[in-house]
């Protein structure tokens, strides 16, 4: 191939021929960012605590209490795991429940929270950089953010999204340090930076296995297009799955030893698809099949998450990356972000999951806190509009590139604090993930004076207690250690003391009325319906305490 | 007797006969009966409350009776009073209520009317410190047992008087559009008059009255001549009153029905019917958002000059705030009080301020006389009817020998001179209880038929719910009957009564008139299957207006969805307006109503096709995007075609040059060779 100078138009930022240091592995400032992170979620989690908000949604306490079951339960093991949820983020927080006030509180979901947003910030600095965005595009992406009260509220609590944030990003960037490194990295580099984040979200949430997917054939069109050969980039790309895969590996063998089933996590009575199943013989599942109202609900989603101006900004950007950009390797690594956004509509197309909100038939709130993994994508592309239009209008007139960088940077950052100034207007009636927030919060109110009772007059015993629907998920307000508790996850030996309660527990905690519901075994109380009408249990347990459907029982003991 | 008097007797025997047109006076054996009238009293440990009990003409009331409800009494004794004379006291409460009957004398309705009063007596102890309990007497579902004739009306100006225990408003069975609005006007008017449960029905022309009850009237309404309007007054079981004529006279004629300005009418007959003195304004274009007063004064809610509390103990003071006085509906209130109190030195006197119960202020008195509050009223507090309630509680000083050290406390709120300033908006008042304040007192009501249609009777169900929103509007309700199309196709809030599936549509309402099906609650189930037939009333939201939009749906389209129509609107007569909850009421086949709110729908089909237009949106935003990479991708393919055709072009350029620089070399080296220089 012959070289040539040739006075052709560089559409795509000054020409470079020395090393540039967005190429280099070292980021500057990527410290300082991830601290900012870190702080940011700090702040929020004073305020989350101190309400007590950080516990309103249920799933935030299940995966405490899953977390702390590992080492803290009548059966403790990675058993306790189960197959509901991908395992990483229970994992991650076992060390921070084993403190039983951290674990009550739900500061360790704070912790880990600020850790995921830190590591988030920095991985986002990082992909900017080495998009050769300028300085201040690149603190738009920042911003936007860390200016997302959806996110920072999330964040406050021990729902897995910030973890799924943080592996994506961290995916993203490794992959983006790989295709722009002025070297050939090797492929154990390129599975430490790229694979194992990849694999940690894949152990995650499901919208990482399609990153993880698309990753793949990012690593194979780059390596092709840095003129390597098919067997090399297929080579490439094994490197960047092979932690994935291994994941995957795992967690199908954990399916299988635990509940004899490698699909349990797919197929089980507990996966999602037995929700969904609930929700479509109800006539519920509207999305299903339309993509349209699929389409109309995510964005309604998107839209009470991230503002309407913020995506206004960010499909300018894409749409500017595309006419820049056009499918070159800077461009692919944008499109990755978007990866969990196209599986989640998929995913509603085609019924796998289900997603609730004003924009839903029938209306409703729930579900909208799995469109968070499109922010960090929103707040990259919102950054890439304000550096493209710099350099479109820095070509056309060299002295415009930082008046425009300023006013646009102005502009996102208004549009941010006027955006936060509406939410903070009525944070339930226009955010939808504080709208079911709040939802939860009210409904537990009773449940969480019932389980603070139980707290206060607890006097050892052992408890018998089914933890599994979704308004007894109560362990963290209990206080209580979970080994003291006969619970739905202890298998065998909560049978046994379901079967013959007084020589298991001197306490039982159930619905007093059995939940009658035409779903899935979660939503029952197996204590209470094996109880409730039982002459021979109230004739040995005395009704302490009830509010509601909630009863707290202690058995009749001689003094 | 002499021939002089038998003609003088005849005369007036003739003469009495034709101020009474039509059928004379049919002499009716006496009868007992028992009518309904509105009023009820409630009272407090203090003071006596008393209303008026109209008694219509010609008959001789024997009782009243009601509903007794005493709570928070510890020991005293009830005490009612008949034009002041004690009739009964009781001693035995149940807080549940026990119906009581009050005796009353004939001499006891000289004027027309029996004052009733009610009063609680606590028991009275002489000890300092000692505080009445704080207990409430309601006496409500009064009732006036009677015996006699009722004498029918004389002239038109007495043929509504206080006394009137029922009207029906009659049209044909096929009225013109201006009969049509005329006789919605009449209910609404006479709504507005007369307080429930007095009933006002709408019904068809050949109709028996609904009642025949002392005190009950007929009023018909009926196509005349243009100009003035006639009205007639005609003698009978039920004395009835005819007006007939045209267009916006006879409007106008009907809605003088609900004004007392109608008593100057002082003959049988009277022409050009209608009101010596302009309404106030009324049916302005308040709707959302509209220009209408937000600041009022204290004394445009209540009668009183003062509010007064006093006394040792608790006492108390209400006024209902109604946000359908401010001509639209509000989310906030900012409420200053001001008045006066007894000095305070040392005894505990403390005034509270609730708001629809909830406690807003709390304010110790002292020895500074005035009193000035201002109080702000958040949204979620704020109700469509909300009660204003002061609560003095007062704790006297004893000495050391138990006697009190000050006298009783007052405290009088000015109600001219305290304010209620409303902020606009609907605050998180929804469905429902947004009417009637969101239409601004103007009514566009549209309905698909004016006559009996499968023997349902679209006309009589819009009086209905017009008549039970007016019960809980503060001014009479200006109808406009509009075409239906023109109403589904404005901007305006208003009622649609006989609503089609293509409206329900049109109006992208949360439900079609279509099958449907509720989502089941663990706590209830709603028996609607997927072939059950309804009837339902639900508020649309349209692009800011909110619509009452009252159809059925029958699996066959068979008539028994008109029946079940009429058997909602009934429902929502017996309940009233202020029983409506959320924003759906469903009445299915069972007759048992429910209300929900919309978002309980299972969606439709027809909802869920709607839906799958969003996707041209994505696919739009797709192709721009796949657009732009095209163009991008065959400018750079143009590019690089023209960079290397200007390669190729400088390739060749060099390649002739060089095999010039190698001809010339050659020339030169065969030069030499040849010695040639």
């Amino acid at each position: 191939m012959t070289s040539v100078a040739v006075p052709v138009r560089v559409t795509s930022g000054p020409l470079r021929v020395s090393v540039d240091p967005n190429r280099a592995r070292r980021v500057p400032g990527s410290v300082w960012v991830f601290l900012l992170g870190v702080a940011v979620v700090a702040v929020a989690s004073v305020y989350t605590v101190r309400t007590g908000t950080n516990l309103d949604y249920g799933d935030a306490r299940a995966h405490l209490a899953i977390a702390r079951r590992i080492t803290d339960s009548k059966q403790p093991g990675l058993v306790q795991l189960g197959s509901v949820w991908l395992p990483v983020p229970h994992l991650l927080l076992l060390p921070l429940v084993q403190n039983l006030w951290m674990f009550s509180s739900g500061v360790a979901g704070c912790v880990l929270g600020a850790l995921c947003m830190g590591t988030s910030s920095a991985a986002l600095w990082r992909i900017t950089a080495r998009l050769r965005m300028p300085l201040l595009p690149r603190v738009v992406a920042l911003a936007v953010l860390l200016a997302n009260p959806s996110l920072l509220y999330v964040s406050t609590t021990a729902l897995t999204e910030p973890v799924l944030v943080a592996a994506v990003l961290c995916t993203i960037a490794g992959l983006a340090g790989w295709a722009t490194s002025h070297r050939m990295l090797s492929g154990g580099e390129l599975a430490v930076f790229a694979g194992l984040p990849a694999a940690m979200g894949v152990l995650t949430r499901y919208e990482a296995w399609a990153l993880a997917l698309a990753g793949v054939f990012f690593v194979v069109i780059v390596s092709r297009r840095k003129g390597r050969t098919w067997r090399a980039s297929i080579v490439w790309a094994a490197s960047f799955a092979a932690p994935s895969a291994v994941a995957v590996a795992w967690w199908l063998a954990y399916n299988t030893a635990v509940f004899g089933n490698p699909l349990e996590f797919l197929t089980g009575q507990y996966a999602a698809a037995a929700f969904t199943e609930v929700f479509e013989r109800e006539g519920q599942l509207s999305t299903k099949h339309n993509a349209g109202l699929s389409a109309a609900v995510y964005g309604r989603a998107m839209l009470e998450t991230s503002g309407l101006a913020v995506m206004v900004i960010a499909f300018v950007g894409l749409a500017l990356t595309c006419w820049r950009w056009a499918l070159d390797d800077r461009a692919l690594v944008v499109w990755l972000g978007g990866a969990t956004s196209a599986f989640l509509l998929f995913s509603l197309v085609s019924g796998q999951h289900i997603m609730v909100n004003d924009a839903a038939l029938p209306p409703g709130a729930y579900n909208n806190r799995y469109v968070l993994s499109a922010v960090p994508w929103l707040a990259l592309l919102t950054g890439l509009a304000v550096s493209h239009l710099m350099a479109l209008v820095g070509h056309w007139r060299e002295w415009l590139f930082v008046p425009v960088a300023v006013a646009g940077a102005a502009l996102v950052a208004v549009v941010l604090v006027a955006q936060n100034v509406y939410w903070a207007g009525d944070p339930g009636g226009r955010m939808t993930i504080i709208e079911e927030a709040e939802a939860q919060h009210a409904e537990y109110v009773v449940m969480r004076e019932s389980a603070h009772w139980l707290r206060d007059h607890y006097d050892g015993g052992d408890v018998l207690m089914d933890q599994t629907p979704a308004d007894f998920s109560l362990a963290p307000d209990l206080g209580i250690p979970i080994r003291d508790f006969y619970t739905r996850a202890v298998g065998g030996l909560f049978d046994e003391a379901v079967a013959d309660p007084w020589s298991h527990a001197r306490w039982v905690m159930m619905h007093i009325r059995p939940i009658e519901s035409g779903g899935t075994d979660t939503e029952r109380d197996l204590v209470s319906d094996a109880l409730a009408d039982d002459p021979a249990f109230h004739a040995a347990y005395r009704l302490g305490y009830s509010q509601g459907n909630v009863g707290i029982y202690r058995r009749v003991e001689q003094p | 007797m002499s021939r002089g008097l038998v003609a003088r007797a005849l005369a007036t025997v003739a003469l009495s006969c034709t101020a009474l047109v039509g059928v004379g006076v049919v002499a009716a054996p006496s009868y007992a009966d028992e009518v309904d009238v509105p009023p009820s009293l409630t009272a407090g440990a203090r003071g006596e409350s008393a209303t008026q009990v109209y008694v219509p003409a010609g008959v001789t009331p024997t009782a009243v009776v009601g509903t007794l409800a005493v709570s928070g009494a510890d020991g005293g004794r009830v005490e009612f009073t008949v034009e002041g004379r004690v009739v009964r006291r009781i001693t035995t409460f149940e807080a549940s209520g026990t119906r009581v009957t009050l005796p009353v004398r004939a001499g006891d309705a000289a004027n027309g009317s029996i004052t009733i009063g009610v009063r609680y007596r606590y028991p009275e102890v002489d000890r300092c410190g000692y505080l009445p309990p704080d207990i409430v007497v309601d006496l409500t579902d009064l009732a006036l047992r009677y015996t006699g004739t009722p004498a029918s009306p004389t002239t038109v100006g007495r043929f509504l008087g206080p006394a009137v225990t029922g009207v029906d408003v009659v049209v044909p069975d096929n009225p013109t559009d201006d009969v049509a609005e005329a006789a919605l006007t009449a209910v609404t008017a006479l709504a507005s008059r007369y307080a429930a449960p007095i009933p006002v029905t709408l019904v068809r022309d050949g109709a028996a009255p609904t009642r025949t009850l002392a005190g009950h009237r007929v009023v018909v309404l009926q196509q005349g001549a243009a100009g003035a309007v006639a009205a007639r007054l005609t003698a009978g079981t039920v004395p009835t009153l005819t007006l007939s004529g045209q267009g916006d006279d006879l409007v106008e004629a009907a809605r003088a029905l609900g004004v007392d300005e109608l008593g100057l009418a002082a003959a049988a007959e009277a022409e050009e019917l209608g009101l010596t003195e302009p309404l106030d304004a009324t049916g302005d274009e308040g709707s959302d958002g509209s220009d209408a007063d937000t600041s009022l004064t204290l004394a445009d809610f209540t009668t009183a000059q003062a509010l007064r509390l006093g006394g040792w103990g608790v006492s108390r003071a209400y006024v209902g705030l109604e946000q359908d006085r401010f001509d639209g509906p509000v989310s906030g209130f900012d409420l200053h009080l001001e008045g006066a109190h007894s000095v305070v030195r040392r005894s505990d006197v403390r005034m509270d301020v609730y708001v629809n119960n909830q406690l807003v202020s709390s304010e110790l008195l002292d020895e500074d006389p005035d009193l000035v509050l201002d109080l702000d009223v958040p949204a979620d507090v704020v109700n469509p009817v909300n009660g204003l309630e002061l609560v003095l509680n007062a704790l006297p000083e004893c000495d050391e020998n138990g006697y009190g050290t000050e006298v009783p406390p007052v405290v009088d709120v000015d109600t001219s001179r305290s304010t209620v300033v409303a902020t606009r908006g609907r605050g998180e008042t929804a469905g429902f209880a947004l009417f009637p304040q969101v239409l601004g007192h103007r009514v566009p009501v549209a309905v698909h038929s004016l006559t009996v249609v499968d023997g349902g009777d679209q006309l009589a169900q819009a009086a209905g719910l017009l008549t039970a929103m007016q019960r809980v509007a503060t001014e009479p309700l200006t109808v406009d009957l509009v075409d239906a199309r023109t109403l589904v196709d404005a901007n305006d809030s208003g009622l649609l009564v006989g609503a089609t599936a293509d409206d329900t549509q049109a109006l992208q309402a949360p439900l079609r008139l279509e099958q449907v099906r509720l989502i089941d609650f663990q706590e209830a189930t709603y028996r609607l299957g997927d072939d059950a037939r309804y009837a339902a009333l639900q508020v649309v939201q349209d692009h800011g207006r909110r619509l009452l939009v009252l159809g059925g749906w029958t699996p066959d389209q068979a008539a028994l969805g008109a029946r079940l129509t009429d058997r909602l609107v009934d429902y929502v007569d017996r309940v009233g307006w202020s029983g409506l909850d959320e924003d759906l009421l469903v009445m299915a086949a069972d007759n048992r109503p429910f209300m929900v709110s919309t978002r309980t729908l299972l969606p439709q089909d027809e909802r869920v096709e709607e839906a799958r237009g969003w996707v041209w949106w994505l696919v739009a935003g797709i192709a721009l995007l796949v657009l732009l990479v095209v163009l991008q991708l065959l400018l750079r393919s143009s590019r690089n075609r023209r960079v290397r055709d200007l390669i190729r072009a400088q390739q060749a350029e060099e390649a002739e040059l060089e095999e010039r620089r190698r001809l010339l070399e050659e020339a030169d080296a065969g030069s030499e060779a040849d010695g040639r220089p």
